[in-house]
Formats: structure tokens, C-alpha cells, sequence
């Protein structure tokens, strides 16, 4: 007698429900190729800083240059992005809320900073600014230098960032319900309090989402930096700049290390920026 | 009722009544125009300025030097092989994943956008680490005569990596959108798969793709930080237009740098003349929404 | 306090959405701004509310004039279409908004404050819910928390635009019944918009009719639908078909037929009788008794005959016209579709042709 087993019936790792083709190749190419770019080379770094070991990061952050450099860079970012947040979304505000001449023009221009090269944008700021430049000359009139110190580099990540700030507010600041402004005037609210108490606060987290994004970028921004920098060691030179400097000394661990950190602070951004939209999604419902 | 008595009241007549005073309107633009000119339109101005400072003979010459003439090449070079490889891993990847379920979906979303939270710098970092002399697979490509650092392919990968969501990311989301739908009517209809894919699902996502592909090729040829890591600067071989834009700035040749850089401004501006007109007349074709 | 506006006029970019209004809302009353969409019932509203400013006309509240105040003074309470609650305030922040935004001098204390908040959302029956975000809250209950809002200030007038229109069926019929009791209780002035006459004849003390910018007719719900002052009402408001007349020295003539109807009060020429169901009884072909109402007789085919929650309704084709009247069946009528009938015609207004 043979006691017949129902074989236990397995879900299927991958349900393909619908009729179309192409999903094994798409995927299958998708992910060897995202393996092969992105992936392998990244888990190379994260390989050679193992390799490294805690002597390797103790050795390298133990330098006092690198430690300034770290700390320039993360500093000058996230003032940077901080004030570049704050113009972001004043600008986002009169490109939205206002009508004015020029409008979509100025509009337009939000985007120089991501479509022009960052090494043509880093002589032009170093050239505008320079001590004999259009902007440099009458600053240093005033008793200010802004070349080859970090408010050189501030400028250059304010320049970096806007597009940021700007981009991320400006669709929120669109979709401002006017009956809200309403709501607030008809309860007596002045006009001061239904803008800062009404219709600023539902801007805040994408607000802190570009300026995630512009501090993450800031922080390993390159071309755009080290000509206005001057990349003086111990007082204007970034982070990602010594790791240039340490690779064409060939000291691979060291210029490891530093990539490693500047990594892991990107991903604790990107992390920041999806714990900011869960955040704002269950408390106001979208984001 | 006491508050309403009159000489308390105010009276006030804009032609809205939930705007903000004129004057603080007035400000706003203002403030927003001049933040902008100073940080954007002026820095943009200087770069042809500076270019044609010493006339146009000069800005022709710096153009028409060897060593620029071999950079522009490079430049495109790169360009033309990067942005079709990832014209077609935009396009695979978000077929994959705007039109079929599978676990771990949003996971794959998040690497395909990885690249762009890595610093330019640590991107051509990797590639040294991975290919170079001393790098995991250094020997191996030694032994073997293949070159990859300091030469060509090195500065693909390097271009490959820093632009490599652009395309996926303008489609993904449109795809999620607009559903299997069509896909599945011109199935029943007895046109094949990839029959379906090219007559149906190309011209839905025509608009965005180029889109895609216009933001792909301006950062590809603009790239610097990581190109610069790989590329060992050598003169005429290894150097795109960004590369020597910085070396010309760096030997005080500051007519030459910018007017290779002007060049690069002018694709910039193309760029976004091309982005801006794209999105005046086919946004709710590239953004999904209606 | 009673709303006084006083011929009040708005254009939009050329498009006159009032044309001269005037209207008086008495202290304590209900009313229900009734009007199809354009009709200017909105633009209404919000002028008195002091979100548009008119062109010509003004606003009075009780004695005082408040043509010339801004919104924040005028003192109303308004509920928006789409509740326009404050999402990242609590439930309990956004009624307290109000009382809080207050100039010092004038701000109630912080205890104050919150014992306002917990007997509103008493009242609303919303106990509990002080520390939810407007996300966590069905339709019915963002609307309750809008009314909430719009009260705790104690207003002078609540004004209310489409206050249930985004709402689901069922949901409206509650809200509706407990806005009513709402007013009972607290007793404001209270005015709202509507497009639903359903809404407006069963919720409002008066309620007034907009068409093109100008209103129709102000008046008990009863009166409204008994005695519509114009063709507009008349069609607008309850079920009615329209018949082609001609009146004569005071009497409506049909063909050869001549009607007493009691609303033929227009000069001589062409019109329309407008009828409502309860205007006609029916009786079948040979049931002599029916026939000779006290205004009149009308001939007709049955051809169709409906099912109704509280009876059956026929609908009649009369005789050499395209005309279809309805009207209520008697518990034992014989006859179906096809069968000839006669109408006694009990009611019905005229208005004249171009009206």
C-alpha cells in the first residue's frame, strides 16, 4: 500500500502573473550590469578597508590633515546646505507664488548648476572671486578674502546645492491649497502667521530632503571646489581632494579610508531622506 | 460688537486678499533674482568674458590646439559609448521593474540610484582599487596586457558609473505609471513581444528616454572628479575637455581654459534649453502625470 | 446677527458672477444658497466671508458695516468644500488655531484654550480624537473637525460652501441631520451652499435660489416648491414638465382645452404651465368621476409606468404634443402602457415664454 505524500506545493521565488516577455532578460541584464559597474567595484573598496583594518583607519585618521579635511568637509557642507535650503525655498517660493517677468526663464536657470561641468564652474567662481575678480576686487576692498579659505569652498557648495533646495520645495510650494491660506484668514490669522504656521510647516520635510541632498552632494563635491579652495593643507583642503592627493601618493589605504567614511555618511543621508518621507508620508499622508 | 468698531479698523484692498503685501512680494522676487544673478548668471557671463577677453583669434586658437582638438574628441568619444550603455541598462532595468512584480523591487531601485549619493572622486576611487596597478585584479590584467586605468576604458567605467541612474530613473517611474495595459492589449492582438515593446512601449516613453538620455550625455561629457582619477592626465590621450580645462587654468593659460570651457558652458545651456523645451511641451509625457 | 448684502456685483476676467444681489439673512436663521454651478451662489458666499471683494454692493453684519473689512476682522466662521484642515497639526491644534493666533491682549488662556477644544470635539462627538493628524480621520470626521475649528472662535456668522459635497451618500444624510441639530444648539447665523436641493429644502429655514448672478427667489423650503416665482425655480427645484400655453384674459388655454390654473398671473401671449406631479390625478379611460378637476383636463397615452419607494408613477404622453407629464397613480389603476387617460390638472404655475 503507498500512502500517496501531496508534495507540499511551493510558491514560486518570482510569480509572473502578467503575459509579458522580457522579464528574465531585462532583469538578467539589469542586475549583471548594475553587479558589474556599481556593485564589484564598490565591494572592492569595501574589501581593500578590510583589508586595512582597524590599524589602517587608526593610522590614517590619527593624521591631523586628514582630520581637518574631514571635518572642513563636513562643516562647510552642511552650512552650505543649510543656507542653500534657506534661498531654496524663497526662491522656490517667488518662482511658484508670483508672476513676474523673466519668470520661466529664471526657472530654466535653477538647473545651470546640474548641467554645467563642475570643473568649468570651479574656474569661473575661482575667477569671479579671485583678488583682481568682479566680485573678488571690491570684497577685498572691504578687508575680505574669499579665495583659498573655506568660505571659498562655501560659496562653491552654495552654487552646488541650490538646484537641491529648489527643486525639492518647489513642487510642494505648487500644490499649497489655497483654501488653507483661507482657512487661516477667515480664523483671524495675520498674514505673517498663516505663512509661517500654515503653509511653511508642511514644507519642512522636503525641505530637509533637499537639504540632505545638498549636504550628501556637497560633501563629495570635487571640481567644482579646489579651484576657488586653493587647497591649502590644514586650512582649505576637502576631503575628497586628499584622496586624490593620497592615491597619486600611492597610499591606496589611506585614500581608502577616507572614501569608506565619506560613503558611509552618503548612505546615512540617503537613509536620513527615506526615514524623513516615511516620517512625513504617515503623518500628513503624502509627501 | 467692540472689535469691529471703526477706528480700529484697517482698511486694506489688494485684489486678492490671501496674498502677501506688495512690498513683501516685491522682496521676495528680488531677493530671488539677485540671489540667482549673483551665484548663476554671473559666474556663466565670466566664462565667455574670459574666453574672448584677448579677442577671437585667440578663443579660436586655444580651440583649435592639438591637445583641445584631441580632447574634444575624447570627450565625445566617451560620451558616444557611455550614454548608449546606459540607454539600454535604463531601458532593461525599468522594464523589469515598472512592469513586473518581483521581491526585493524597491531594493534594486535604491542601488540603481546609489551612484549618484557616491562622491565623484571615491566612484573613480573604486576603479583604481579594482583595475588599477595595484589593484584586486591589477596583476591578473598586468599578465594579461589589458590596460583599463589611465586609458580609455577606465575613464568609460568611471563616466559609466557617475551617470549611470539618469535614464532609470526618468523611466522607472513613468512606467510604473502608464501599466502593462497597452503592452498586454497589443499582445492580445497577436503582435509579438518584442513587436509589442517597440511599437507600443517605445512611443510612450520616447519623450522621457530622450529626456534621460539629454541629462546622461550633459553629465557624461561634463564629468570631472571621477575621470579625473582614472584618467593619469597624459596629454592628448587621456585628457576629456573638463581634464584639460584644468590644466590650462592650472599653467595660468586662463584664455585657453575658458574658451574649451565655454564650450562646455554652451552645452550646458543646450542642455537646458533642450530640458526646459521638453518639459514645456511634453511634460505629462515624461512626468506620467495628467 | 443678522447678514445684510445689499446689491452686490463681481466679475471674474469679464465673467459676471454677480449681478446686483441683495439679501437678508435674519439673526439665527439657516440658509441654504441654492443654485446650479456659475450661478454665483459660491462668489456669494465668500464676498460676505470677505475672501472676494465685490465691485459695487456691501456687507453689513448687524448694524455694522463690514463691506470695507479684511477677512481676519469680519469674525466668520468658515468651513471649506475640501475641510482645508492643517495637516501637520493635531486635530486638537487646528481647532485651537483660532483662539490662538490671537493678538495677547485678546488670546484666551492656555487652559482656556484647550477646555474650548475638549467641549467642541464633544459636541462633534470627536471625544478622543484631540491628538490625531487630519490623515487618521475619515471624510465625515475632517468635517466635523472643520466645523469645530470654524466655531471655536465663536463666530459672528458660520458659513459653510458644499460643506457634505465631498462626501459619500450615506455619510451626507448623517452629517446633514446632525448640522441641523448642530444650529439648534448653538444658534449662529449660519448660510450655506449647495447645489443638492435635496440638501437645501430639507436642511434650511430659507433658502435662496441663484441662476446667472441673480437670485430667483428667497423663501421657505414649502413655498419654494409650491409656489416657485419663476420658470428657473420651477424647473430647478422638484420634478415638473412644462407644457406649451397660451394665456387669455387671465385664463390658460391648451389647444382647445381652457385651465383655471391658479398661477396664471401674466399678460396675455405665449407660456409655459409648469407641472409638478401632485399637480395632476390621474383617471383611466371611463372613470368619469376623476375627470374635470377644479382647473381643467388634459388627454394623453400611458408609456411608462415606474415603480417608485411610495407608489407608482406613470408617465403620459399628451395628446398632439411631444410633452411627457408624470404623474402619480391611484392605488387601483387598471390600465398599462398604451391606455388613454385623462389628467385633471389641481395645480400648476405659468410663466411666460422667454423666462
Amino acid at each position: 500500500m503507498s500512502v500517496a505524500v501531496a508534495a507540499p506545493r511551493r510558491r514560486p521565488f518570482i510569480r509572473i502573473t502578467g503575459a509579458l516577455p522580457g522579464f528574465g532578460l531585462a532583469l538578467g541584464y539589469a542586475l549583471s550590469w548594475l553587479g558589474f559597474i556599481v556593485l564589484l567595484p564598490l565591494a572592492a573598496l569595501f574589501l581593500r578597508a578590510s583589508s586595512a583594518g582597524v590599524e589602517g583607519f587608526a593610522v590614517t585618521l590619527s593624521d591631523p590633515r586628514v582630520q581637518h579635511a574631514l571635518l572642513l568637509s563636513f562643516g562647510v557642507s552642511a552650512i552650505a546646505a543649510l543656507f542653500a535650503t534657506l534661498a531654496g525655498v524663497i526662491i522656490a517660493w517667488a518662482l511658484t507664488r508670483y508672476d513676474f517677468p523673466g519668470r520661466r526663464l529664471v526657472d530654466a536657470m535653477v538647473d545651470l548648476p546640474f548641467a554645467l561641468p563642475t570643473a568649468v564652474a570651479g574656474i569661473a567662481l575661482a575667477a569671479l572671486y579671485a583678488p583682481d575678480g568682479l566680485l573678488g576686487a571690491p570684497l577685498a576692498r572691504l578687508g575680505w578674502q574669499v579665495v583659498y579659505n573655506p568660505i571659498g569652498i562655501f560659496i562653491a557648495l552654495v552654487f552646488i546645492g541650490l538646484p537641491y533646495a529648489v527643486r525639492t520645495v518647489q513642487p510642494l510650494i505648487a500644490e499649497i491649497d489655497r483654501e488653507l491660506e483661507e482657512a487661516a484668514a477667515t480664523l483671524g490669522a495675520a498674514r505673517w502667521q498663516t505663512v509661517f504656521q500654515v503653509l511653511v510647516p508642511p514644507l519642512a520635510p522636503a525641505a530637509l530632503t533637499g537639504l540632505a541632498l545638498a549636504f550628501a552632494r556637497g560633501l563629495g563635491e570635487y571640481g567644482s571646489v579646489i579651484f576657488i579652495a586653493g587647497n591649502l593643507p590644514g586650512v582649505s583642503e576637502i576631503a575628497p581632494l586628499l584622496i586624490v592627493i593620497k592615491l597619486s601618493e600611492f597610499d591606496y589605504t589611506g585614500a581608502t579610508v577616507i572614501a569608506v567614511i565619506m560613503l558611509a555618511m552618503a548612505f546615512l543621508m540617503l537613509l536620513v531622506i527615506n526615514l524623513i518621507q516615511a516620517w512625513s508620508r504617515r503623518r500628513m499622508g503624502n509627501v | 460688537m467692540s472689535d469691529l468698531e471703526p477706528q480700529r479698523q484697517r482698511v486694506y484692498t489688494p485684489d486678492s486678499v490671501v496674498t502677501e503685501a506688495p512690498w513683501a512680494r516685491a522682496a521676495i522676487i528680488a531677493f530671488a533674482a539677485a540671489f540667482l544673478a549673483l551665484f548663476l548668471l554671473l559666474p556663466l557671463g565670466l566664462i565667455f568674458h574670459e574666453a574672448l577677453s584677448k579677442g577671437f583669434d585667440a578663443y579660436w586658437q586655444a580651440l583649435t590646439d592639438p591637445d583641445a582638438v584631441s580632447a574634444i574628441r575624447l570627450t565625445l568619444l566617451v560620451a558616444a559609448i557611455a550614454v548608449p550603455l546606459n540607454l539600454v541598462f535604463g531601458v532593461a532595468a525599468s522594464w523589469a521593474i515598472a512592469k513586473f512584480d518581483f521581491p526585493g523591487k524597491s531594493f534594486l531601485i535604491t542601488l540603481v540610484d546609489l551612484p549618484f549619493s557616491v562622491s565623484p572622486v571615491v566612484a573613480g576611487l573604486v576603479y583604481v582599487l579594482l583595475f588599477g596597478a595595484q589593484g584586486l585584479l591589477g596583476p591578473w590584467l598586468q599578465e594579461h596586457n589589458i590596460q583599463i586605468v589611465f586609458a580609455l576604458p577606465g575613464i568609460v567605467l568611471a563616466t559609466v558609473f557617475v551617470t549611470f541612474p539618469f535614464v532609470a530613473r526618468e523611466l522607472i517611474p513613468l512606467m510604473q505609471e502608464q501599466g502593462t495595459a497597452d503592452e498586454e492589449a497589443a499582445l492580445t492582438l497577436g503582435a509579438s513581444g518584442l513587436r509589442a515593446f517597440l511599437t507600443v512601449t517605445l512611443p510612450n516613453i520616447r519623450w522621457a528616454l530622450l529626456y534621460g538620455v539629454l541629462l546622461c550625455n550633459a553629465r557624461a561629457m561634463g564629468e570631472f572628479g571621477a575621470v579625473s582619477v582614472v584618467s593619469g592626465h597624459i596629454r592628448g590621450l587621456t585628457n576629456t575637455m573638463p581634464l584639460h580645462v584644468e590644466i590650462l587654468y592650472n599653467e595660468y593659460n586662463f584664455v585657453a581654459a575658458f574658451a574649451v570651457a565655454s564650450l562646455l558652458a554652451i552645452l550646458a545651456l543646450v542642455t537646458l534649453i533642450g530640458k526646459t523645451i521638453l518639459e514645456w511641451r511634453y511634460g505629462e509625457a515624461i512626468s506620467g502625470r495628467h | 446677527m443678522d447678514i445684510r448684502v445689499t446689491d452686490l456685483a463681481k466679475e471674474f476676467g469679464g465673467a459676471r458672477a454677480l449681478r446686483g444681489v441683495s439679501l437678508h439673512i435674519r439673526s439665527g436663521e439657516l440658509m441654504a444658497l441654492l443654485g446650479p454651478s456659475g450661478s454665483g451662489k459660491t462668489t456669494l458666499l465668500r464676498i460676505i466671508a470677505g475672501l472676494e471683494r465685490a465691485e459695487r454692493g456691501s456687507v453689513f453684519f448687524g448694524e455694522t458695516d463690514a463691506t470695507r473689512l479684511s477677512v481676519q476682522q469680519r469674525h466668520v466662521g468658515f468651513v471649506f468644500q475640501h475641510y482645508a484642515l492643517f495637516r501637520h497639526m493635531t486635530v486638537a491644534d487646528n481647532i485651537a488655531y483660532g483662539l490662538r493666533v490671537r493678538r495677547r491682549s485678546e488670546r484666551p488662556s492656555r487652559a482656556a484654550i484647550s477646555a474650548r477644544v475638549e467641549e467642541l470635539l464633544a459636541l462633534m462627538q470627536l471625544e478622543g480624537y484631540g491628538g490625531r493628524h487630519p490623515a487618521q480621520l475619515s471624510g465625515g470626521q475632517k468635517q466635523r473637525v472643520a466645523l469645530a475649528r470654524a466655531l471655536a472662535v465663536d463666530p459672528r456668522v458660520l458659513l459653510l460652501d458644499e460643506p457634505f459635497g465631498a462626501l459619500d451618500a450615506k455619510v451626507r444624510k448623517d452629517l446633514r441631520a446632525w448640522l441641523r441639530q448642530i444650529h439648534a444648539q448653538t444658534g449662529h447665523t449660519t448660510v450655506f451652499v449647495t447645489h443638492d436641493q435635496d440638501e437645501a429644502l430639507e436642511l434650511a429655514d430659507r433658502v435662496a435660489i441663484l441662476n446667472h448672478g441673480r437670485i430667483e427667489q428667497v423663501g421657505a423650503p414649502d413655498e419654494i416648491h409650491a409656489q416657485p416665482a419663476s420658470a428657473f425655480v420651477a424647473s430647478f427645484v422638484g420634478d415638473a414638465a412644462r407644457v406649451p400655453v397660451r394665456v387669455r384674459g387671465g385664463k390658460v388655454v391648451f389647444g382647445e382645452e381652457v385651465l383655471e390654473a391658479p398661477g396664471a398671473a401674466m399678460a396675455d401671449g405665449d407660456g409655459w404651465l409648469w407641472l409638478r406631479p401632485y399637480d395632476l390625478r390621474l383617471a383611466g379611460e371611463g372613470d368619469a368621476d376623476a375627470a374635470g378637476g377644479p382647473a381643467g383636463q388634459l388627454g394623453g397615452v400611458i408609456v411608462g409606468v415606474r415603480r417608485t419607494a411610495n407608489g407608482r408613477r406613470v408617465e403620459v404622453r399628451l395628446h398632439g404634443l411631444d410633452v411627457i407629464v408624470e404623474a402619480d397613480a391611484p392605488a387601483g389603476l387598471s390600465c398599462g402602457e398604451g391606455g388613454q387617460v385623462t389628467l385633471a390638472v389641481l395645480g400648476g404655475r405659468v410663466f411666460p415664454e422667454n423666462s
